[in-house]
């Protein structure tokens, strides 16, 4: 499921020297397709003689913690101190950054390996120097705390005083990596970098950038997806004090030229002196509008497909083993169980929003994105520059994102801003997404109906499944036919390898909604049914799901896992996160009057994670949740209260998607307008969250998403489990 | 017409109608007030008028000339105010949007009540959206302000 093309994973170390004549350790790497080709060098740690050390951490930082995880790798194999470093992340996009991209929980996980090295590296040729100047062997010497200390003699060099030379030496081709019992950063709990500069309002993030001879924008988009102006009238728009320019939008004009286009819509733009004077001339704007074709689709009309889909057999067959029909025929009871998720967007806190500056050739964005080749393709594409230029003509500054949650991921809101842009040339033009255009323009995570049915054998043990899943895909509307999937299910995840007769199945619906991303996009939306269909079964055997997870589980082995986070599922570790969850969570222990629990689990993008939550409904049918408990193994826990932090925040998402978030389209439009209508979970309704999470030595695996599937899966058991009755339907509506 | 922010005196040339949120992030400059909703329903604009927390994307700033307006970049001078203190203490930041807005009604709360119990944080902040889940650390931070102001 990586949103990436595949990259070259070759690195080649780099020596150079800083214009203050310090020590500069970079990588050669080979450039990304989407740029062009090419070979360029990556910097990633600074040391200035005065023994000043900056470490650049080169992801996006959209809020899960990359820039202070990524830098404590870096810090750790470099030997500083932590506290004398300092962080920054690259202004720019650029090459030799590596790989500046954030998204599918892989920004520990895809540095792990390289961003050490490159620690390593410079430390290598820090003791080199140092050996060097006191004759001695390196093998004598050890570097800690920004200093090579011989051991024998118990001299000392800091690293300011080495830099000079080290500069001037070869750097190893694979240095020796620390021991793990040998770190000091690397597991230890650390605030996240920034701090000070973001309690204070003085960290920029996109809608912050401030330019001289700036204008604001804000778009009319056509209520339906697919919508056409048919007309419009300007004239009391430009009215408006401070309006300077209303221009239409023409829909799918920056459509990449791979793959299915994403949307585009067609739009009016009010480009005026100031955010406000933009949308008051949006308001005095007249559009009539061709609603299109789109307008026929409603959540009614496509929920009616999608059960007329699942009635029959799937388009796809993902995964079929044994005999599922005879087994289900055979078995001496069986359960059958709809299980629904509706359309989400992201919306991350600070809207979408791109300031772009078309002059003499070159495009220039401020983007907060936490996918920046693929914003300056969109921009590229949106202006006609040639792709081969765009290393030089299309400049991407980047901004710090009020979140992301998926949505940052797709930059049709940077094509925009860049079309417009070229409109006003000379003027750099901000485009505000207002919260209303949030909801309703977005790329949304698709809806999903899961038909499933399961054969039990006389004890009780499920001995034949059946999983078929209609949707929309998000992948069949940006990639079309290509791999790596069309569809939003996976064919090897629990319980799949450990029931004999298993079919998973897919079939296609179409619909007009644009589909992007969302935290935790595929296992968000199929993990729940998975894991409520699981708790059902047990109920209906009389058996304690937790034990049932267990028993289907079986001894602690490896299997074979060919989705994402994979290549392989280690059972033990799941069953441990399970039982430290359980156990953590009073799982099987009395519980308060009124309220009851429930479990969930999963391999969620590499990571095992589980939850049980503690919840009540209260008259009226409102749901409360009182307690979360999370236990996570996540490989070694680079930085255990970023983990935590991620874990409490990914419960909360969890409780969004389980009681609160959905989308749906009325004649081919979003109705939800406000965060009236898309209601995120608020303070007073946040439970008490624990998490524990597992030490490990085993690489680390992705933190940023892992703790939401579980989270709404526990919340659903849980919330069936206190109402009497099962749900299957997201978000919980019990009144 | 005149306006008073973070203790500067300043003259802004805009019609009165014009939200104080606006005001702040494109004529002054002041962008650490956020835009979330532009409806008073997420809490990231919110600014101090005369030590009260307000949403000032629904403010229109004609009815707050003259009127002492504070912002998060003038909620601490030479020292970070303790609620400003409390939140790097207790590592409350994700992608750190909302976090003006939640330090500013923090703020407020405590200027009226010293010593808050969780219902009163759970009161006054209700109105202050947090997207990536930060609310129990915004709970203990502000039980830590409490401490560090009352210390």
């Amino acid at each position: 499921m990586s949103v990436r093309s595949a990259i070259d994973r070759r690195t080649f170390l780099k020596i150079g020297v800083t214009a203050a004549g310090g020590l500069l350790v970079s990588f050669s790497w080979p450039a990304r397709a989407e740029n062009g080709g090419g070979t360029a060098l990556g910097a990633f740690v600074e040391i200035e003689p005065d023994g000043s050390v900056t470490i650049f951490s080169p992801r996006p930082e959209i809020g899960g913690g990359v820039k202070t995880s990524l830098a404590m790798m870096i810090a750790e194999e470099l030997a500083v101190d932590w506290k004398t470093v300092k962080v920054r992340q690259p202004d720019r996009l650029d090459p030799k950054y590596l790989d500046q991209f954030t998204g599918g929980s892989g920004g520990v996980r895809d540095s792990w390996g390289d961003l050490r090295k490159a620690g390593a590296a410079a430390r290598a040729v820090l003791v080199a120097a140092a050996a060097e100047r006191w004759g001695v062997a390196a093998s004598e010497c050890r570097a800690e705390q920004g200093a090579v200390i011989h051991v024998a003699s118990g001299r000392r060099l800091v690293y300011g005083e080495l830099v000079k030379r080290a500069s001037q030496l070869d750097l190893p081709k694979d240095p020796a990596l620390k021991d793990p019992k040998d770190f000091r950063h690397v597991g230890k709990p650390t605030p996240t970098v920034d701090l000070a500069q973001i309690v204070t309002g003085r960290i920029a993030y996109g809608l912050d950038v401030r330019l001289p001879g700036m204008l604001h924008a804000v778009i009319e988009r056509s209520p339906t997806f697919g919508g056409k102006v048919v007309h419009f009238d300007a004239s009391r728009a430009l009215a408006v004090p401070g309006v300077k320019k209303v221009v239409e939008l023409p829909a799918d004009r920056f459509a990449l030229k791979s793959g299915r286009p994403i949307m585009v819509a067609n739009g009016v733009a009010v480009v005026a002196t100031s955010t406000w004077a933009a949308m008051k001339g949006r308001r005095a704007l007249d559009v009539r509008w061709e609603p299109g074709p789109a307008a026929a689709e409603s959540t009614r009309t496509l929920r009616g497909e999608l059960e007329r889909l699942t009635s029959g057999p799937p388009g796809q067959v993902l995964r079929n083993d044994g005999d599922v029909d005879a087994a289900l025929a055979a078995a001496a009871k069986t359960l059958e169980a709809v299980y629904e998720a509706p359309f989400v967007e992201a919306s991350p806190m600070e809207p979408v929003n791109c300031t772009a500056l078309y002059r003499d050739g070159v495009c220039e964005l401020w983007a907060p994105t936490q996918n920046p080749y693929n914003a300056r393709s969109f921009a590229g594409t949106a202006v006609g520059l040639p792709q081969e230029s765009w290393e030089k003509s299309v400049v991407v500054n980047m901004l710090r994102p009020g979140g992301g949650f998926g949505r940052r991921l797709d930059n049709d809101y940077v094509g925009e801003a860049a079309w417009l842009a070229k409109e006003v040339p000379g003027a750099p033009i901000q485009v505000v997404w207002t919260r209303g255009d949030e909801l309703r323009h977005s790329l949304y995570r698709s809806t999903g109906y899961h038909r499933l049915r399961a054969g039990l054998d006389a004890s009780g043990m499920p001995i034949a499944w059946s999983h078929h899943l209609a949707s929309p895909s998000r992948y069949r509307y940006q990639h079309g036919e290509s791999p790596p999937y069309d569809s939003e299910i996976t064919p090897d995840d629990f319980p799949a390898q450990f029931i004999p007769n298993l079919r998973v199945g897919w079939s296609e619906a179409q619909s007009a909604v644009p589909r992007g991303y969302y935290r935790a996009m595929v296992p968000g939306a199929n993990l729940f049914a998975l894991e409520c269909f699981l708790d059902e079964i047990a109920h209906a055997a009389g058996k304690d799901p937790l034990a049932l997870r267990l028993a289907l589980l079986g001894p602690d082995r490896a299997v074979k896992y060919g989705g994402y986070g994979g290549p392989v599922f280690d059972t033990g570790r799941l069953r441990r996160v399970l039982e430290i969850a359980a156990a953590k969570g009073d799982w099987g222990k009395p519980v308060r009057k009124g309220r009851a629990r429930g479990i969930a689990g999963g391999f969620v993008f590499g990571s095992y994670v589980a939850a049980v939550a503690e919840v009540s409904v209260v008259r009226g049918g409102e749901v409360r949740v009182h307690r979360i408990v999370e236990a996570a193994d996540c490989g070694t826990p680079v930085n255990p209260q970023g983990i935590a932090k991620q874990i409490e925040g990914g419960a909360i998402d969890g409780m969004n998607l389980a009681l609160k978030l959905e989308i749906t389209i009325d004649k081919g439009a979003v109705v939800q307008k406000s965060f009236a209508e898309y209601p995120l979970t608020r303070m007073r309704e946040a439970p008490q969250i624990e998490t524990h999470v597992v030490e490990s030595a085993e690489a680390p695996s992705g933190i940023g998403e892992m703790a939401v599937p579980p989270a709404i899966g526990a919340i659903v058991n849980a919330v069936s489990a206190a109402a009497g009755k099962r749900v299957r339907k997201l978000p919980i509506r019990l009144a | 017409m005149k306006l008073i922010v973070n203790g500067k005196e300043h003259e802004v040339m805009t019609p009165g109608e014009t939200p104080l949120l606006w005001v702040l992030r494109d004529f002054l400059g002041l962008t650490g007030t956020k835009y979330g909703c532009g409806m008073a329903q997420c809490g990231a604009c919110t600014v101090h008028i005369d030590d009260q927390a307000v949403r000032s994307c629904v403010l229109p700033v004609g009815a707050v000339a003259g009127r002492s307006v504070t912002t998060i970049e003038g909620l601490s001078s030479a020292e970070l105010h303790p609620v400003q203190r409390a939140w790097i203490e207790t590592d409350v930041v994700q992608c750190g949007y909302c976090q003006p807005g939640q330090i500013m009604a923090a703020a407020a709360l405590l200027k009226v009540k010293a010593k808050p119990s969780d219902a009163d944080i759970d009161a006054a902040l209700c109105g202050n959206l947090c997207r990536c889940g930060t609310y129990q650390r915004i709970r203990a931070a502000v039980r830590r302000a409490s401490e560090i102001a009352g210390a």
